[in-house]
């Protein structure tokens, strides 16, 4: 049924036009790109090639080496966020935020028995060492914690590396947050990507954001923001396998799901964070220490020593920044939160 | 030819006095009080499909390694005080690892002066040495403990037991509200082993290097329910065959009682634990009720048929099971023969009887089906030979004689039904059976 629009509706509508730009949030706009590099176990172990998103250096030439999780993007509430990608891989590449609605446009292949087939979720970035790049949009930002990855041949170009965190505000009661970004190594996939598959998927290395604990050394330090200023905790799990990040200290208030506010808060010491996943904490430190945050699914192995993996040490510096350094309390060589 | 175990209601209620002083003499086993001594050792998990893994477990003082370790139950409130031994020893020329012990939900301290030495999630005991470990119980509920060094190889080897504290509102409430009340408690301290990593840390000690592919990627294939696999679950407590294995898990239940499920995550995976008969409410997780705000009780408590258990957590449960829905007469009707005939007295306006909290509305309702006879059937152990609450049916001779109460039997189990298997051996692994007794009949 058609229904023709009225002069006042007109003079309406553009009004609301008018209204939505002028408040529409403050935009974000960032430049990466997919760019093979490599990640350096820290046992010692071959170093293992991966693809990763970095901060667009403008070309393909002068890449840095060392790989970790993409940057991680700050959004605003309501806010619009683009990401401009250039592509440095040898196949296309595209972008996808799991959980922030737009518009996508899958592309497909036909395959060799002529059937068309979906690669990507949406629009890619041509595999043409880097003279294109593509720009991915999302408006109306909702407040939260989200994965952005790449959307073409997910099962392979996602465990190769491509993944990042995006946070959009804060929630209010926090004074900080810090993302702990989970996921995993199986070396066996990353010979020769182009060959890859995840049928016989068996990570060697567990990584919190990139870095994986060697067994016997001090693991790896996140700040934890201040004592007794509560701290926004982001988990997200990039990987393939279930993880039971735990804290080793006061219980955290676990406030959002996949950046859906729960009604009420669950007041736990770890959270369940399967594959794909978000989850917003809430957490008061109560002491200027260190605090073990580690898998509960005891994915605290490198390359197969017990010992390491998924742990590390959430400093939490002193509750007011201004005043002299003070050591922390050990008990009996420990800090035991 | 059926005979009713309890004729009348009046036996049923000297039956009750006899059997029934106190609510919680089935409870869980463990120790109490507020300064525990613990001591690693190894010690053998016997498996029901004839086998027998290495085991490195919390022992009691003196006592054997078990299976999980010692249940630590205090009260509320209390400073408990926990030293823990190192009397580990292992194969070969290398010499034992350092053990430990983390109390998530705890704030655990060690003293300036104590003998641990430092590692990187606690202070722990070296070989031959000790640590002591101090904490205050400061709130009421299910917790675990378990060894905070190498965890991925430790807790695999057996180092996990569990913790219940008791709320200052008393030993017949999980927590301090009225509504977190029961009349008896179970605890299901859910794990599995990979045999592979014990069988390599037995040949070649704790530096095994055939162990490192198992530790990252573990492929468990035995399930345990508080360190036993089915259907040794069953049996008895202490049994002198499973020397390291001490507690057993043996729900039973009369109708109308509210029964505690203190189900823990003990292992690396992930549970989920179906309970049939009845939905449970979920209460608590970690120790903590779902309430909506401090003083609400669990206001956001919630019904489920299978508790999600997830590693390291605790979740705590009200299972209540009366018959209701089932729309017959769980007692049996006049028609299947006199001794059939009861009431069904409801006072108190509730819908179910006063005493035998048998569901009013489908008293003398009809079992909807023709009862097979005995030579249709193949029997388990837990068929009393009857159909009906309380009742004894005749059976071929060897047959039956699990259920001398004529309860009911419902199986307790993981949902993931491979862990139903003990090494590819079906039935066994992750499973129990929960019995319902009618009233009067003895819980032990």
């Amino acid at each position: 049924m058609n229904r023709s629009i009225s002069g006042t509706g007109k003079r309406v509508g553009y009004l609301l036009v008018l209204l939505l730009v002028l408040t529409a949030g403050p935009a974000l706009a960032v430049n990466l790109a997919a760019v093979e590099r490599i990640w350096t176990p820290p046992d010692g172990g071959a170093a293992i090639r991966m693809w990763g998103f970095v901060e667009d250096p403008g070309s393909c030439t002068a890449l840095p080496n060392s790989w970790l999780p993409g940057p991680t993007q700050q959004g605003v509430v309501n806010g619009t966020l683009s990401i401009t990608l250039r592509n440095c891989l040898s196949e296309p590449v595209s972008l996808i935020i799991p959980g922030l609605e737009t518009n996508l446009t899958p592309q497909t292949f036909v395959d060799a028995k002529g059937r068309t087939r979906v690669r990507a979720f949406t629009h890619e970035v041509p595999a043409d060492n880097g003279t294109t790049v593509v720009t991915y949009s999302w408006n109306n930002l909702r407040a939260g914690t989200y994965l952005y990855q790449s959307g073409s041949h997910p099962a392979k170009q996602v465990p190769m590396g491509l993944y990042g965190a995006l946070t959009v505000g804060r929630n209010s009661a926090a004074a900080n947050d810090v993302v702990l970004l989970f996921s995993e190594i199986d070396p066996a996939l990353h010979g020769s990507a182009e060959a890859a598959n995840t049928k016989n998927y068996k990570p060697k290395y567990y990584l919190i954001n990139g870095q994986s604990a060697l067994p016997g050394s001090t693991p790896p330090v996140i700040a934890g923001g201040r004592n007794q200023k509560t701290l926004q905790l982001r988990f997200l799990n990039a990987g393939l396998m279930t993880h039971v990040p735990t804290i080793q200290g006061p219980y955290m208030k676990i406030i959002a799901e996949d950046s859906y506010p729960y009604p009420f808060t669950r007041e736990q010491y770890s959270v369940l964070l399967p594959a794909g996943k978000t989850i917003d904490a809430l957490w008061r430190p109560d002491a200027q220490a260190s605090f073990a945050l580690y898998d509960r699914r005891l994915s605290m192995t490198t390359n197969g020593i017990p010992g390491g993996g998924m742990l590390v040490s959430l400093n939490v510096a002193k509750k007011f920044p201004w005043i002299l350094y003070v050591p922390p309390i050990i008990h009996g060589g420990v800090v035991l939160p | 030819m059926t005979t009713r175990f309890n004729l009348t209601m009046q036996l049923s209620a000297v039956l009750a006095l006899l059997f029934w002083v106190s609510p919680l003499q089935a409870g869980i086993d463990g120790i109490t009080g507020t300064n525990f001594t613990l001591s690693v050792k190894t010690g053998r998990v016997f498996t029901p499909d004839g086998g027998s893994l290495l085991l490195w477990g919390y022992a009691d003082g003196t006592g054997p390694a078990q299976y999980p370790g010692p249940t630590l139950i205090v009260n509320e409130g209390d400073t408990i005080t926990i030293t823990l031994n190192n009397a580990l020893t292992v194969a070969g020329t290398a010499s034992a690892p350092n053990v430990s012990m983390l109390f998530p939900g705890q704030r655990a301290e060690t003293s300036t002066t104590d003998p641990g030495v430092p590692g990187i999630l606690t202070s722990e005991a070296a070989p031959g040495g000790s640590v002591t470990y101090t904490f205050i119980a400061a709130h009421p509920g299910t917790y675990l403990y378990y060894s905070g060094t190498d965890p991925a190889l430790q807790v695999e080897m057996g180092l996990m037991g569990a913790i219940i504290v008791r709320p200052s509102n008393g030993a017949n409430f999980a927590y301090n509200h009225p509504d977190t009340a029961f009349d008896r408690e179970y605890l299901f301290l859910l794990s599995e082993m990979d045999p592979r990593i014990h069988e390599a840390i037995e040949l070649d000690g704790p530096q095994s290097t055939a162990v490192g592919p198992y530790l990252a990627n573990p492929f468990p294939v035995v399930w345990f329910i508080n360190g036993r696999n089915a259907p040794d679950t069953l049996d008895i407590p202490n049994l002198p065959v499973l020397p390291n294995q001490p507690y057993n898990s043996a729900p039973m239940m009369h109708p109308g009682e509210r029964v505690l499920m203190r189900v823990l995550g003990g292992g690396r995976d992930l549970h989920p634990f179906h309970h049939h008969g009845s939905h449970a409410r979920i209460i608590a997780r970690d120790g903590r009720l779902l309430a909506s705000s401090p003083g609400a009780g669990p206001d956001l408590s919630h019904e489920v048929f299978t508790i999600k258990s997830v590693p390291g957590e605790t979740v705590d449960a009200i299972f209540e099971w009366t018959g209701k829905g089932l729309n017959w007469d769980i007692y049996g009707t006049p028609a299947d023969g006199p001794q059939f005939v009861h009431t069904c007295v409801d006072g108190n306006g509730d819908d179910f009887d006063d005493t035998t909290h048998e569901y009013c509305p489908d008293h003398y309702k009809p079992i909807p089906v023709v009862l097979p006879d005995n030579l249709d059937l193949a029997f388990g152990g837990f068929y009393s030979g009857s159909s009906f609450m309380g009742t004894l049916g005749s059976l071929p001779p060897g047959e039956g004689g699990l259920n001398p109460h004529g309860g009911y039997a419902y199986m307790w189990h993981s949902h993931t039904e491979k862990e139903l298997t003990n090494f590819d051996i079906f039935p066994g692994g992750l499973m129990t059976m929960l019995i319902i007794v009618s009233q009067g009949a003895p819980i032990p």
